[in-house]
């Protein structure tokens, strides 16, 4: 052999062998290269999947009948089956048909086993997804469940039409998400189904505020901690009517921060930064592009606002004269989207429309042919912690109940890598409340409304079939957690709202805001609301009903303690004032208040700072004070994309913040364990010499209300203008500052709507703060007349795939705050052609 | 010699595609190896195989181009990856190749100790 033929062997091996070794096997993130560049069937393949089939069959073996799906030209899917189980299956079969890779991914994640995808990248993210009990409670709830009671029954059904699609699926329906991670579908349990409910509770009901509130105390005392984080919100704008026709403005005294020995106090955990508000933890899967990194981090910062809005008019103030009633539910924003469209019919049982999350076999929020229902957090006070004395610090037996030891209840948790292999071991710990956590200050047990309910499956059923408000609210009495304010709306021209979930009657005083001892039973909740006590009205005088996440009912109405640190009232304040100033409601305004630019804290924070300048200008000369309140007079208050002086606004309010509430920063890392209300600063501004204006680090100064506001203002104009240029030059307009960012699940760029300029800001209707990862998950509007109409949309698009038509076709007429009409026909197959995307026939085996 | 090698790789190509829907990668490297070993070193069936490799993906890419939105997920997935969607394309044509040429020289080799030296 000459040289030059040896040397061509071996690089021929070489070659090989690299080839064989990236195209086999992964190479730290990227998946093994062999299937995923196939163009057969590999990442390529994708493309051949993006868009649907003008008509296809598939089977599910266990339908009783064949159900025709239609799928509309905003590619939702009208399914429509001679019986409720059969259209249950065929809901399983399109939803994992468009969103599988975020069904399983949601469950998964809940269930702590991300670490079998990713390996050891996701253990801390899975560690903390099983110690808070979501899977536990779970596996548990199902074993107690009867096998014939609804949830089970859905959760069943549901798994049967997934598990079809799976066995049905060719490698082309394979999600790009798999091939990326190299990983192939798991089969799907009804258990998951019940894991990603409970994510729902999860993310809109997990709140540790009884940890941090100890913690603040430790700061600044018991009394300032409930005076600044009072249990009553400051401003009542209540979702129960209170009788009165404007907020009421309830300030409370504040009492001075008690003096406080400079390095004495221990370090502080900043807790109000883990406040989960996403469906999903962030990932730590994003290493795989440059970008990811940052797109991870974006998501890491959990300073969005939660929140949601929906109301509703009476006929009486309606233009049409019938009910209106508008869902504008706030999540934390993902591609594929948080909902799935989806229209059920069984002629005769069911029929109705609404959005579903991926691996839940109900309609969550939606209408049918008589009413229309909607939902906004109630942030109810539900989750406890329990100081708990155990028999041993690392791995205890027993803890200490009423003078005796009793068993903790225990498990082994195993997790395993991307081959099988075992890469973690934990022991978690339960008592009769719940998961037992080991932290700083000793062992704590938490009880938590969400680990104790499996999943009000039932309650969807009943609402979905439902034919007035009474029935309607009668359906729900069975929906448990998370709670929610529910309001509804029927054709009969009734409307009502009622926060609806289990609420916790705690002993003594009854307020869920300390973490109680946990070695009595007197500690222990002694059952929960009646359900005629919870907040809430039906038609009531002013003739429409809205909720914002507000305190749900005034404290002078009813006193029971039923949570603490409401969400601030700007936005109910601001709906309420556009409903109250409106007697002719049509769809086109209920629309338009979706993307409201008005800002009720604006209104409120603005002349506070103008009038403290005019002050001090009247007092000294001061050409950046007068220039800074100059720029701010000039606005509107109004957070539209073109405005060019909210960010003034922001930045000051921020410093003001900073500034006022300086006693809460630990010693040890400066950073603030947790922030007042923006409604408690409000109740400060009333008091101008109040010593919490101080500012603890000038000693030799004392700092005064129009001090703080007119540095702030003064330093906020310094800060924009080094920031985004001079006020004239256009580097302030709002529209290239405050921007909406929806992240792929994973976090890729690539697969991301990133940057969306949008009407709104903190405080608003439609509110963008933070990260901008926060909006509006679905916009609806009902008109309950004569036929039901409905307009919706939602920031993404119906399908899963990056490169369908489908995956984010709606995202620019979100921005726009535009909403499409729906189709909602007597029969799918009525539908017109033009109107019809495509067509599936589901069939039994052998049909 | 040219017209020769371009029939083989029009012939082929087509196969490296069926060879690749059927067996997925792994026909590559398979059918590559075969064929070195089948054709005389003469007409160097290794460098003939590798283009045929990249032409067979090419026929896939395109059949799957007709029905489907191609350029838009190379954009989308090579930004997974941090690179030019035109980056992973060539991935996708480069990758047979080498894979199929690499086979190939070893089939070559093989040959050697297989066939008896005047069939050569």
């Amino acid at each position: 052999m000459t040289t030059i033929r040896v040397v061509r062997l071996l690089l021929a091996i070489v070659l090989l062998g690299g080839g064989i070794f990236v195209g086999a096997g992964r190479i730290n993130q990227l998946p093994p290269l062999g299937p995923f560049l196939d163009p057969a069937n590999g990442v390529w393949s994708v493309a051949r999947a993006a868009n649907l089939p003008a008509q296809t069959d598939a089977v599910i073996a266990a339908l009783g009948d064949s159900v025709h799906v239609v799928y509309d030209r905003r590619g939702v899917p009208h399914i429509r089956a001679t019986t409720v189980d059969d259209c249950i299956r065929a809901l399983g079969f399109v939803a994992a048909r468009d969103r599988m890779f975020q069904m399983e991914l949601q469950a998964r994640a809940t269930a702590g086993r991300l670490t079998e995808w990713i390996g050891a990248r996701a253990l801390d993210v899975d560690r903390q997804q099983r110690s808070i009990g979501l899977s536990w409670s779970a596996r548990r709830d199902l074993a107690a469940l009867d096998s014939s009671s609804e949830t089970a029954r859905l959760s069943r059904l549901y798994a049967d039409g997934v598990n079809a699609w799976l066995a049905t699926m060719e490698p082309k329906d394979v999600p790009i998400e798999y091939r990326f991670l190299g990983v192939v579908p798991e089969e799907w349990e009804p258990i998951n189904s019940i894991l990603t409910y409970k994510r729902l509770g999860y993310t809109l009901s997990y709140s540790v505020h009884d940890r941090w509130r100890h913690r603040v105390a430790t700061l600044i005392g018991r009394e300032a901690t409930a005076a600044l984080f009072p249990i009553n919100s400051p401003i009542q704008e209540p979702i129960q009517p209170n009788g009165t026709d404007e907020p009421r403005f309830d300030y409370q005294p504040i009492p001075p921060p008690p003096e406080r020995e400079r390095g004495s106090s221990n370090e502080v955990v900043a807790w109000d930064h883990v406040r989960p508000d996403q469906i999903l933890p962030p990932l730590p899967l994003a290493g795989l592009s440059s970008g990811g990194a940052a797109a991870a981090s974006a998501a890491d910062l959990w300073g969005g606002e939660l929140g949601s809005n929906n109301w509703a008019v009476s006929p009486s103030r309606s233009a049409t004269g019938s009910v209106l009633l508008s869902g504008d539910p706030h999540l934390n924003l993902s591609l594929p989207s948080i909902w799935y469209e989806v229209h059920l019919q069984v002629p005769g049982e069911l029929d109705v429309y609404g959005v579903t999350f991926p691996g839940i076999p109900s309609v969550v929020i939606g209408f049918n042919r008589d009413v229309a229902w909607s939902a906004t957090n109630t942030g109810a006070d539900v989750l406890d912690f329990y100081w708990e004395t155990l028999d041993h610090e690392t791995a205890p037996r027993r803890y200490l109940f009423d003078g005796e030891w009793r068993e903790l209840e225990h498990h082994v948790e195993y997790f395993r890598g991307r081959d099988g292999e075992q890469i973690a071991v934990d022991t978690l710990y339960y008592t009769h409340r719940g998961p037992v956590f080991f932290g700083d200050d000793g062992p704590l047990s938490m009880r938590w409304t969400v680990l104790e309910e499996a999943g009000s499956m039932e309650a969807f059923s009943g609402a979905a079939r439902s034919t007035s408000v009474s029935e309607f609210e009668s359906a729900m009495e069975s929906f448990h957690a998370p709670a929610q304010n529910w309001i509804v709306g029927d054709r009969m021209g009734n409307i009502g709202i009622r926060s609806t979930g289990r609420f916790p009657i705690r002993p003594g005083g009854g307020e869920g805001t300390e973490i109680r001892d946990g070695t009595t039973s007197q500690s222990d909740w002694l059952g929960y609301w009646p359900l005629d006590e919870y907040p809430g009205s039906r038609n009531p005088e002013q003739g429409y009903l809205a909720s914002a996440n507000q305190q749900p009912i005034d404290p002078q109405v009813q006193g029971r303690y039923l949570g603490v640190d409401w969400e601030t009232p700007w936005r109910a304040m601001r709906i309420n004032d556009l409903l109250r100033n409106d007697s002719a409601v049509t769809v086109e305004s209920m629309s338009r208040y979706q993307t409201d630019p008005g800002n009720e804290k604006a209104n409120l924070f603005v002349p506070a700072f103008l009038d403290a300048a005019n002050r001090r200008l009247s007092e000294t000369p001061d050409e950046d004070l007068a220039e800074a309140a100059r720029l701010l007079a000039e606005w509107d208050r109004r957070y539209t994309k073109d405005n060019e002086r909210a960010v003034l606004f922001e930045s000051a309010l921020r410093l003001l913040t900073n500034r006022t509430w300086d006693e809460l920063s630990s010693v040890g890392s400066g950073r603030r364990v947790a922030t007042p209300s923006q409604t408690v600063l409000a109740a400060l501004l009333q008091h101008p010499e109040s010593p919490w204006w101080d500012q603890g680090h000038s000693d030799d100064v004392v700092e005064t209300r129009d001090e703080l506001l007119t540095t702030s203002l003064i330093d906020a104009l310094h800060q924009v203008t080094d920031e985004y240029g001079p006020p004239e030059d256009g580097g302030w307009r709002w529209s290239g500052i405050r921007q909406t960012n929806i992240w792929h699940l994973l976090g890729f760029p690539a697969l991301s709507a990133s940057e969306l300029p949008v009407q709104g800001g903190s405080g608003n209707l439609n509110p963008s703060s933070g990260p901008g990862t926060h909006g509006a998950s679905w916009r609806m509007v009902v008109e309950l007349g004569d036929r039901v109409q409905a307009w919706v949309t939602y920031p993404g698009g119906q399908s899963g795939n990056p490169v369908s038509d489908l995956y984010d076709n709606r995202i620019q007429q979100w921005v726009d705050g535009i909403l499409d009409g729906v189709l909602f026909p007597d029969d799918p197959g009525d539908l017109a052609d033009h109107d019809v995307l495509s067509e599936l026939t589901l069939k039994p085996e052998g049909y | 010699m040219a017209r020769r090698m371009m029939l083989q790789i029009v012939f082929l190509g087509p196969a490296f595609a069926l060879a690749t829907a059927l067996l997925g990668w792994w026909g590559v490297p398979v059918l590559g190896c075969l064929w070195g070993v089948y054709e005389k070193p003469i007409h160097r069936p290794s460098l003939a195989a590798s283009l045929a490799a990249g032409l067979g993906w090419l026929l896939l890419l395109a059949w799957t181009a007709f029905s489907g939105p191609v350029l838009l997920l190379s954009e989308r997935a090579a930004g997974v990856m941090g690179v030019p969607g035109a980056t992973l394309i060539a991935l996708t044509l480069l990758y047979p190749m080498t894979l199929a040429w690499s086979a190939g020289v070893l089939g070559e080799t093989s040959r050697l100790y297989l066939q008896p030296k005047d069939a050569l």
